[in-house]
């Protein structure tokens, strides 16, 4: 039977019909697109960071996300699962990006400190705990952080948008906290 | 600090740090809808934009590079009858590549993977004229048994800068191949790809491991649906790109398609439509509109169908080998959810969706317990195997929806119900990935 207790615990407001905004986005509405873009920048702009670790590149692929989105909403099937669709198309942009720099994703240090200094809104506590993710985590262990953490997936969404096992998500996502845990005590 | 405390100050940071560049891609937008925009040309863009300060310099370097280069070339007569003037490509799975001079004759064949080096051994195409070369290539394609039937298709790709050249040459290569097929018992699909020098696409085709026709083409679809990976579709052979790349003959740039692209590998499209039908307890003659079409999905080749009735839009996605269902679901037209009607084997009655505004915790709690229920009773399945259970109460406001979603067996459910009228507006039942 249904859990009482599980099922209170998982009620909340809906407040994301994204297959009606790209159904309208295909029919050439640019207020869809605008609304959808406010509702989805942060998970998509998230995951570009944490793909190419890099605050100018993950801008690029946030634009390129919702031209793309524009260009092709027309060919996306209403099969339930429209955020990772959207994400999909950031991971493929982020990793051509990846291929046309034809380096690693590392950030320079320089880069990061000149990115935090120009992002007064972030709260000191909060770009410690963001500059610690981005030094102290894999790619993998990143993108897995950050789509659970700022996308808002599960962790099954995760698995299959990366191709790989839930078990190995579920343990690389434990494993990451930890050493988040232990990078932002050690900093203390 | 929490793993809960973790990731609140990731969302924060990230959310605000999340540039504005909504009036960029809004202006964009114009321009680009419509018209097919590559991802090099939006880096490209880009670069230009950033390296105008250097035009100035690079336009003085040039012109002296041009006199140096001039006067190189007047003192030596340069041999044009080794200068690569076009590159010809042809992929079915081999990959060779043809290098020819002006006057189109060969200088050079390569096989770009392992099944290439089998067409061309024991072959000479040296000196050839490149429209014998790709017919005796097409012929060995056959005999080698890469081209049948089954698998019907050839990708021809033809770079030169000059347009007009490409355009004629593409058009007579793509029917020199054509007759070849003909002549042995094939019903050929023969795609033309037009392609200019691009040392992007070059470098690209290198790093995968694939002809620059094949990138190209592979870099076409993927401007119709950017979820697909140039990594996937790099493994996949020119029949199967053929077979998704076929609904959007027409639309894609510098792609041509002469003939069909065989599907008799696979269980067809007929086949994948008729299965959805019997599984939906549908008749295809009483469906207004059905529609079946190639698609590649989580690595497989995928039919996906749907269905047009009075009141629903059913969508079906089918293994393209095995025939098997994975993934189903229903859309109900807004008419038919406006009037609370629910999807045409699932009438769901027009019992509003109670709403948690302004309900006591205990009344949201009920309301979500009852739309639950109904979401698993009409999905057919036993309540006592429902798990990962979530369900979302939609607001008051009109067009809002409420979503539950479970799982069951290998199954994963969504059920959206409009929250005023309490009409279903669309299921999916999807396979869980393994």
């Amino acid at each position: 039977m249904i859990g009482t207790t599980s099922t209170k615990q998982n009620v909340k407001t809906a407040k994301l019909p994204i297959e009606k905004h790209i159904a309208q986005i295909a029919a050439g509405d640019k207020n869809s697109l605008a609304e959808l873009y406010g509702e989805t920048k942060t998970a998509v702009y998230g995951f570009a960071l944490s793909i190419l670790k890099n605050v100018s590149d993950a801008e690029d692929v946030l634009q390129d996300t919702y031209l793309k989105l524009w260009s092709s909403a027309e060919s996306y099937s209403p099969m339930g699962k429209p955020m990772a669709w959207i994400l999909t198309i950031t991971k493929n942009l982020a990793t051509s990006r990846l291929r046309e720099r034809g380096k690693s994703a590392d950030i320079p240090e320089d880069e990061w400190l000149l990115f935090q200094a120009d992002s007064p809104s972030v709260s000191s506590d909060d770009r410690i705990v963001l500059s610690a993710a981005m030094k102290t985590l894999t790619e993998e262990e990143r993108q897995i952080v950050m789509l659970y953490a700022v996308s808002g997936l599960k962790h099954k969404e995760i698995a299959d948008l990366m191709s790989l096992p839930l078990s190995t998500v579920l343990s690389k996502y434990s494993r990451s906290l930890k050493k988040l845990k232990n990078t932002l005590k050690e900093g203390k | 600090m929490t793993d809960l405390d973790i990731e609140r100050k990731l969302k924060d940071a990230v959310e605000a740090s999340v540039p504005d560049v909504l009036d960029n891609i809004l202006s964009r937008c114009e321009v680009r809808k419509g018209s097919i925009i590559g991802m090099n040309e939006m880096i490209s863009k880009r670069k230009t934009e950033n390296s105008k300060k250097w035009i100035k310099p690079l336009c003085a370097t040039a012109a002296a590079l041009v006199l140096v280069a001039g006067g190189a070339f007047g003192i030596g007569q340069y041999n044009l009858a080794h200068a690569v003037d076009t590159v010809v490509t042809m992929d079915v799975n081999p990959s060779i590549e043809l290098s020819a001079n002006k006057a189109e004759s060969i200088i050079d064949a390569i096989a770009l993977n392992e099944d290439g080096k089998k067409i061309l051994e024991g072959m000479d195409l040296k000196g050839m004229k490149l429209e014998d070369a790709a017919s005796e290539l097409a012929n060995s394609l056959v005999e080698e048994g890469y081209v049948s039937e089954l698998a019907n298709s050839i990708l021809v790709s033809v770079i030169n800068d000059d347009s007009e050249k490409t355009e004629d040459l593409e058009k007579r290569l793509t029917e020199t191949v054509n007759k070849a097929l003909s002549e042995n018992g094939i019903d050929g699909a023969i795609l033309g790809m037009k392609g200019k020098n691009d040392e992007t696409l070059k470098q690209l085709a290198g790093e995968l491991g694939i002809s620059e026709g094949k990138a190209n083409l592979i870099k076409s679809i993927i401007e119709k649906d950017p979820s697909l990976s140039l990594e996937e579709l790099s493994k996949l052979n020119v029949n199967d790109l053929s077979l998704i790349a076929k609904k959007w003959i027409g639309q894609l740039e510098g792609l041509t398609m002469m003939g069909t692209p065989s599907d008799k590998k696979y269980i067809g499209a007929d086949m994948a439509a008729s299965n959805a039908e019997a599984h939906a307890k549908l008749s295809i003659d009483g469906a207004a509109k059905v529609e079946s079409q190639m698609d590649y999905e989580n690595g497989k080749l995928v039919y996906n169908v749907k269905m047009t009735t009075e009141n629903s839009e059913f969508y079906y996605g089918v293994d393209a080998e095995t025939g098997e269902i994975l993934k189903r679901g229903v859309n109900t037209l807004k008419s038919a959810v406006e009037n609370g009607i629910g999807t045409d084997n699932s009438p769901v009655g027009n019992t509003p969706v109670p709403s948690p505004d302004g309900q006591s915790a205990e009344a949201a709690k009920a309301a979500a317990e009852d739309l639950i229920k109904k979401a698993i009773d009409m999905s057919g399945t036993d309540a006592s195997y429902a798990r990962d259970v979530n369900v979302n109460l939609g607001t008051n406001e009109a067009n809002s929806e409420s979503q539950v979603n479970f799982k069951s067996g290998d199954l994963e459910y969504s059920y959206s119900f409009d929250s005023v009228t309490g009409g279903l507006k669309n299921w999916v039942g999807s396979q869980i990935q393994k």
